[in-house]
């Protein structure tokens, strides 16, 4: 009988169990036959849903149609930014330049783009804004009062660059081009994008967005996490690309960002 | 631990010392990443073959057996091509500023003096043959100095990556922390100069108000 090594909770180990097991239902690859994908043949059935729906599909276990996954995708390459001043494309852009290998260097970039400010912890936050926002415009009041009271932190209001947040109309035009409308996550986040600016002179920016679509297409908060992370990668790669072709260590070479203590 | 390894570390940490690498790591927690942002920027950035983990391993494996007489030095740290960058060059030697490699040198020199030249004989050695190997090789620089010093106190090759990279990660960890500290703000987006001079297409506009009145979210249909 095969035995299986459990660590519970207060790390006792149910000692029944010797032999390692895997349990689960996203897939298998019985390497030289078959590869499944949430009980869908990969070479049979998955090639034509392209890379983002692929990846979609894979963290969610759902296929959507084509009009969502071409929105959701539009938001992926709208923020594709090869600008070496954007601080995850920096790291991107040292590496390159110091001649470290690609996959390290998406690493890095990566990491680095977990933050609070911007990235995916903003956005995490940013959809928890969102999912939190109540549907009654009563509610919905009380509950933004009580934020602006507490001087709550509203994640996907506030850009830490200068301007408005030209990947929204970017975003809108691709729901439009899709022919889908407003989903009412989307509504209500303009809603608070409308109210923030006439009291606080505060706008949305477009982790506010991705989230309320992401919402409105029944992306849950684990799942968005797990698929939004490679949304930059053109950008780190773009700027990576770069200085990997540039003389060794010619990016800001000397620089060192002053840092009052 | 060997003092002349203590001393080599101590220069490691020391802010003359910091490079691009830690730079990279403040980059990665500038907008309030952890410190494992930090961990496997600089880790990354230290896998490089010019200046990192590469040329470290690549410069004692040269050196290791090597006696110390210049016609072997002189072959062991002949520039090449790298197999896998291209870059020409001689592991642990150059891609450092003249004032840099000073330092380098000041720091090589403290390092023996500590330990004596008989404990320190490759880095002895460096120095009494410097101008002809900088010739040769160009400017020892910090990694280079790590490399001859490992090997002097007999610490094997992966011993010497674990506690080079350890060090360079100690350090910038450390700023990566101050940088989170000091926020977002301390990194603008604008700063220096920034010369793009590729092509600028025409911008293609798009009306965003016509946008969200399309799909109604210019807040004056609906509202509820």
């Amino acid at each position: 009988m095969a035995e299986r090594a459990v660590l519970d909770h207060d790390g006792a180990l149910d000692r029944d169990a010797a032999t390692p097991e895997i349990r689960t239902s996203v897939g298998v690859a019985r390497l030289g036959q078959q590869v499944v994908v949430h009980g869908k043949d990969l070479h049979g059935e998955c090639l034509d849903l392209g890379f983002v729906h692929y990846l979609l599909f894979s963290v969610t276990g759902r296929c959507f149609d084509d009009a969502h996954v071409e929105v959701l995708e539009r938001l992926w390459v709208a923020t594709g930014y090869p600008d070496a001043r954007i601080w995850c494309n920096r790291v991107a852009a040292y590496l390159g330049s110091a001649r470290v290998d690609a996959g390290l260097a998406m690493s890095a970039a990566l990491a680095a783009s977990n933050s609070t400010a911007y990235g995916f912890r903003a956005m995490s936050a940013a959809y928890a804004v969102q999912a939190s926002i109540p549907t009654e415009r009563d509610a919905r009041e009380a509950w933004l009062e009580a934020a602006l009271e507490e001087r709550r932190h509203l994640a996907g209001y506030g850009r830490p660059a200068q301007g408005s947040d030209e990947r929204i109309a970017a975003a809108l035009d691709s729901l439009v081009r899709a022919e889908l409308p407003a989903g009412p996550s989307l509504e209500r986040a303009f809603w608070l994008d409308r109210t923030l600016r006439a009291r606080k002179g505060i706008e949305m920016n477009i982790a506010a967005v991705w989230a309320a679509v992401a919402i409105d297409f029944g992306i849950d908060r684990r799942e968005y996490e797990a698929f939004m992370l490679l949304m930059f990668a053109p950008g780190y790669m773009a700027v990576y690309a770069e200085w990997r072709r540039r003389p060794p260590l010619a990016f800001l070479p000397g620089f060192q960002t002053r840092l009052g203590d | 631990m060997n003092t002349a390894l203590r001393l080599l570390e101590t220069e490691l940490s020391h802010p003359s010392s910091f490079d691009e690498g830690v730079e990279a790591a403040r980059n990665a927690c500038a907008a309030g990443a952890s410190i494992a942002a930090a961990a496997i920027a600089a880790a990354a950035y230290y896998d490089n073959p010019l200046t990192g983990l590469g040329a470290l391993r690549e410069l004692m494996a040269r050196l290791r057996d090597v006696p110390n007489e210049l016609a072997p030095w002189s072959r062991a740290l002949a520039r090449a091509p790298h197999a896998e960058t291209d870059d020409h060059f001689t592991p642990g030697f150059g891609f450092v500023t003249p004032e840099r490699a000073e330092r380098t040198l000041a720091a090589c020199r403290r390092l023996v003096e500590l330990a004596g030249a008989r404990s320190a004989p490759r880095c002895d050695f460096l120095l009494e043959h410097q101008r002809c190997l900088a010739e040769l090789a160009g400017p020892l620089n910090e990694t280079g100095l790590a490399a001859l010093a490992y090997l002097d106190a007999g610490v094997d090759s992966e011993s010497a990556e674990r506690r080079w990279l350890e060090a360079r990660l100690s350090v910038a960890i450390a700023e990566a922390q101050r940088a989170r500290r000091a926020g977002v703000a301390a990194f603008p987006f604008a700063f220096g100069r920034y010369v793009y001079d590729g092509p600028s297409p025409a911008p293609v506009p798009l009306d965003l108000q016509g946008l969200k009145r399309k799909l109604g979210l210019d807040g004056l249909d609906r509202d509820g």
